[in-house]
């Protein structure tokens, strides 16, 4: 047999067994009722429901965008079978080696990346941290700093660093990569992002033009590939998957307020994650910041989608 | 008002909290799981919605140059 206290609070609450009960006061802790258990469970249910809505949502959304871009790419591929500057001079590239595996194609692209930051930083050692990024290899220096490498991947994916060095498609990753490196000094000055520390454009983007100076005004360093070196974050991934609502919600706010003040930026295809030191949050890919005025966006709107609140 | 005290039996009480609290832990972990395969899911649109604008500001500046 158990005690049940009954009152003026219609729920029945049950109490803990003697052994459970608190060793300082000796008085009984109540534990939830048989119907905070079920309103519990009506709660995450329901949760769960609104999540599987807007996961189906998601899901549909990517299988349309997949379709779409994988349509533009067959319809390029047909109008240029004999594409790519690395065919033409004789490099390996991507569509002259399609018998390799992901992974081959990888360590290829690795090997690149490597090699480039042996020549541009002949004295330092770096560790890889990872080649998830679409358009760079991500690596930690004996510094304490963080070099991204920007590299072809996908269809214009090149192996021979000295072709990629001359190549259209690095000139274009070389002013994309001082677009993001601007981006991120932006948003570092505003307590939003990792410091950037230097950027070291691509040949290929110094010689096209210098409209680069343009985006990022500082003086130019050049190497083969572009390299982008900022400070750590320190973060886990998790921490922002275990943030509440109200602790997003107040970041949004905090956010918003900071970004709202010029109205440039919106926060497009970047990772927001919690900063170890501050509590705070930081993003750490600058380049998916999107331009605000120019696509029209509603930069409260994005950010709380990104930080995923309900709009 | 002072609370009634009174006995019930504890065993299908107990049962059913047992049952109860069983069925919020799985609840949890699914709910975990899905908002997991969410914000992976959420990450990869992000993706693609920029790959798709960066495609189409492409063929603009094609056009453009034509």
């Amino acid at each position: 047999m158990i005690l049940v206290f009954m009152s003026e609070n219609p729920k029945t609450r049950e109490t803990l067994p003697a052994s459970e009960q608190s060793a300082e006061t000796g008085r009984e802790t109540a534990e939830p009722s048989l119907e905070d258990l079920q309103k519990e469970l009506s709660g995450l249910e329901r949760d769960f429901r609104d999540l599987k809505e807007r996961f189906d949502q998601a899901q549909s959304e990517i299988g349309a965008l997949r379709e779409k871009l994988e349509g533009a790419e067959k319809q390029a591929a047909a109008e240029e079978p004999e594409r790519t500057e690395g065919v033409e001079a004789g490099y390996p590239t991507a569509s002259a080696e399609t018998e390799m595996t992901l992974e081959e194609r990888a360590e290829k692209i690795l090997a690149v990346t490597d090699q480039a930051l042996a020549e541009t930083f002949p004295s330092r050692e770096f560790k890889l941290l990872t080649t998830d990024g679409s358009s760079c290899n991500v690596y930690a220096g004996d510094d304490g700093l963080i070099y991204k490498v920007g590299v072809m991947k996908g269809r214009d994916e090149m192996y021979d660093i000295r072709a990629l060095e001359k190549s259209k498609a690095m000139a274009d990753r070389g002013n994309y990569m001082a677009n993001e490196a601007a981006k991120l000094d932006y948003l570092a000055q505003r307590g939003l992002a990792p410091k950037l520390v230097k950027y070291v454009n691509s040949r290929a983007a110094v010689a096209k033009r210098p409209w680069y100076r343009k985006i990022f005004r500082r003086q130019p360093e050049m190497a083969a590939l572009p390299v982008l070196i900022m400070e750590k974050a320190d973060f886990d991934p998790q921490d922002f998957a275990e943030m509440s609502v109200e602790a997003r919600e107040a970041e949004a706010e905090r956010i918003t307020g900071i970004m709202e003040k010029d109205g440039k930026w919106a926060p497009g295809d970047t990772e927001p994650v919690v900063d170890k030191k501050t509590g705070r949050i930081i993003f750490v890919d600058a380049g998916g910041w999107l331009d605000a005025k120019k696509r029209k966006l509603d930069i409260r709107r994005e950010i709380r989608s990104i930080l995923e609140l309900e709009r | 008002m002072k609370p009634r005290l009174m006995t019930v039996n504890s065993a299908d009480i107990q049962a059913t909290v047992a049952d109860l609290k069983e069925k919020i832990r799985a609840a949890r972990e699914a709910k975990k799981a899905l908002s997991d395969k969410l914000r992976a899911a959420q990450r990869e649109l992000r993706h693609l919605k920029s790959e798709d604008d960066r495609r189409q500001e492409e063929a603009l500046r094609q056009s453009l140059r034509k």
